[in-house]
């Protein structure tokens, strides 16, 4: 299959949308399918990755399901077994889990803190550990993690342990990044900024607002004065997993819009 | 949606297959309008006779000779191009020099110099071609190549380093006020590049130095600068605006303890 990322063998954690529509990662799993990849799409709903790998499957690519809660480290380590027993090897892991809780930090439980660190953070190191080994042998890798603005900025939303969490994880590839730079491993960081994924309709709307002045108010947001895609997203993480980016690593892209101009805190 | 004065947001045009790259006859240039010329009509801007004879290496572009950091000389090869492809939709703003000189050594006319080609004139090139886009009702991809030395400090880099910063300045600037017309302003800030600017300008300890503190411990290739250049050309970038995209090897992300991560990956190889 010819494509940008033809003959890759890819991981989505996190392939399946969480409702109707196109999340972050099935948009970024769909992707890669299309440009050439077999991907392994692992999400902790069965049916959620399923729908992706129907998809992917429909228009003639190749997809696995493969269910992982990604807080549980052998589930993680299988995850990345299963892809490397289908393909031979791990060319992309591409980190989409985010989970949210809301709430102010003084009364956040800290079981609510732990959860969101687990899923966003320990998750994404999982996954780091579990695919390191063969990578540094084929001299080759790349990893996307799929952060947030809120890692840099507050959103408005009172939900400092998802901030802290996706700034961590930011750091997280820098660090990676800088310690396997020499394995010819890259990693790299996309920011989405206000976007328009069933992720947030279900996570934040009905909690602040009517879902259409909350969609108003979001557009209304950044320069562009709209809200972005997931396809957005998934097309900044493409090009950051293909080889184009040889040269990069270590980098936090935002796909925002322009909305990080707008806070000191760049 | 309605904007809060009451108007409808202008609807973003389509992005016209046309690009325009300055010091485009420049090893880097020259790699980026290649890389662009696979999806677009090209304007190659650049001093004397070069930019005429290297258009003549692609298929599908056309040269303007100009000196890029003179004002009349740019508006007129800008008019030239028009004239020729319509609305610009990309223009690549890639034209440099690498002045290198310590700050107390740096005199007024270096400085100026390097302003005014690296920044005023992307100011410039940016401004007549986007003027055009929003009246002609065409969204529009804005690129200039900075430097990781725009964002970090770096050894006798007064002149050049303060351009660049100013010109990953100038892309926020004008992604905040462009974004509802789909214009999108973003910086490529390469690290050190393979080229025969760079072999000229670094000398053997400046390159030892960079492989110290470069995580990769390797030069980048111009076709990687051009191939993040085409990314944020390309209509697939529509929501990304005024961002500083490193290609670097990973500098930006590293800081002290490059060496040691080095070392530590032989290690484990032997």
């Amino acid at each position: 299959m010819s494509g940008r990322m033809a003959g890759k063998s890819v991981i989505v954690y996190g392939a399946g949308s969480i409702g109707p529509g196109w999340g972050n990662g099935k948009a970024a799993a769909v992707l890669y399918a299309r440009q050439g990849a077999y991907v392994l799409c692992a999400d902790i709903d069965e049916a959620a990755a399923a729908e992706t790998v129907a998809i992917i499957s429909r228009e003639g690519g190749e997809a696995d399901v493969f269910v992982v809660d990604t807080t549980d480290q052998a589930m993680v380590r299988n995850a990345t077994a299963q892809a490397l027993q289908r393909r031979g090897k791990v060319d992309v892991v591409h980190y989409n889990v985010g989970i949210s809780h809301p709430g102010d930090l003084e009364e956040t439980p800290m079981k609510d803190w732990e959860r969101v660190f687990s899923s966003n953070l320990s998750g994404a190191l999982y996954a780091v550990k579990a695919a390191l080994p063969s990578m540094r042998e084929r001299r080759a890798g790349a990893f996307v993690f799929i952060s947030s603005v809120a890692a840099v900025a507050s959103s408005g939303y009172r939900y400092a342990s998802y901030e802290a969490s996706k700034a961590a994880l930011n750091r997280l590839a820098q660090s990676l990044a800088v310690e396997h730079a020499a394995d010819g491993i890259r990693a790299n960081v996309v920011m989405p900024g206000l976007i328009d994924t069933p992720h947030v309709a279900h996570h934040i709307a009905g909690r602040v607002t009517a879902a259409q002045d909350f969609a108003q108010r979001r557009a209304s947001t950044p320069p562009m004065k709209r809200q972005g895609t997931a396809r957005d997203v998934a097309h900044a993480a493409l090009f950051l997993a293909s080889d184009e980016a040889a040269y990069i690593t270590g980098v936090t892209l935002a796909v925002d819009g322009g909305l990080t101009l707008l806070i000191p805190s760049r | 949606m309605t904007l809060p004065n009451g108007l409808p947001l202008p609807e973003p045009g389509p992005l016209p297959k046309t690009a325009l790259v300055t010091g485009g006859a420049g090893a880097l240039g020259f790699e980026i309008a290649k890389v662009l010329s696979a999806s677009n009509e090209i304007a190659l801007l650049d001093v004397g006779e070069s930019a005429l004879n290297r258009a003549c290496e692609l298929p599908n572009a056309t040269g303007f000779g100009c000196d890029v950091g003179d004002s009349d000389a740019l508006h007129t090869a800008y008019l030239a191009a028009f004239q020729k492809l319509g609305p610009i939709g990309i223009v690549v703003h890639a034209a440099g020099t690498a002045p290198i000189a310590p700050f107390l050594d740096t005199d007024r006319a270096t400085f100026e110099d390097a302003i005014n080609l690296h920044l005023t004139a992307g100011f410039e090139i940016f401004r007549l071609a986007a003027r055009d886009l929003v009246l002609h009702g065409k969204s529009g991809r804005l690129v200039a190549i900075a430097s990781i030395s725009g964002a970090r400090a770096g050894y006798a880099r007064t002149a050049y380093g303060t351009a660049k910063a100013g010109l990953i300045h100038l892309c926020g600037q004008i992604a905040l006020e462009l974004g509802p017309y789909g214009i999108t302003a973003n910086a490529v800030a390469p690290g050190p590049v393979d080229t025969p600017l760079s072999r000229e300008a670094h000398t053997a300890e400046a390159r030892a130095d960079y492989q110290r503190t470069i995580p990769m411990a390797r030069y980048g290739e111009a076709a990687e600068v051009a191939r993040a250049v085409a990314f944020l050309a390309s209509a697939e970038s529509s929501y990304i605006s005024g961002q500083t995209l490193f290609v670097d090897g990973g500098y930006m992300a590293s800081g002290m303890g490059v060496t040691v991560a080095q070392s530590a990956a032989a290690v484990r190889r032997a």
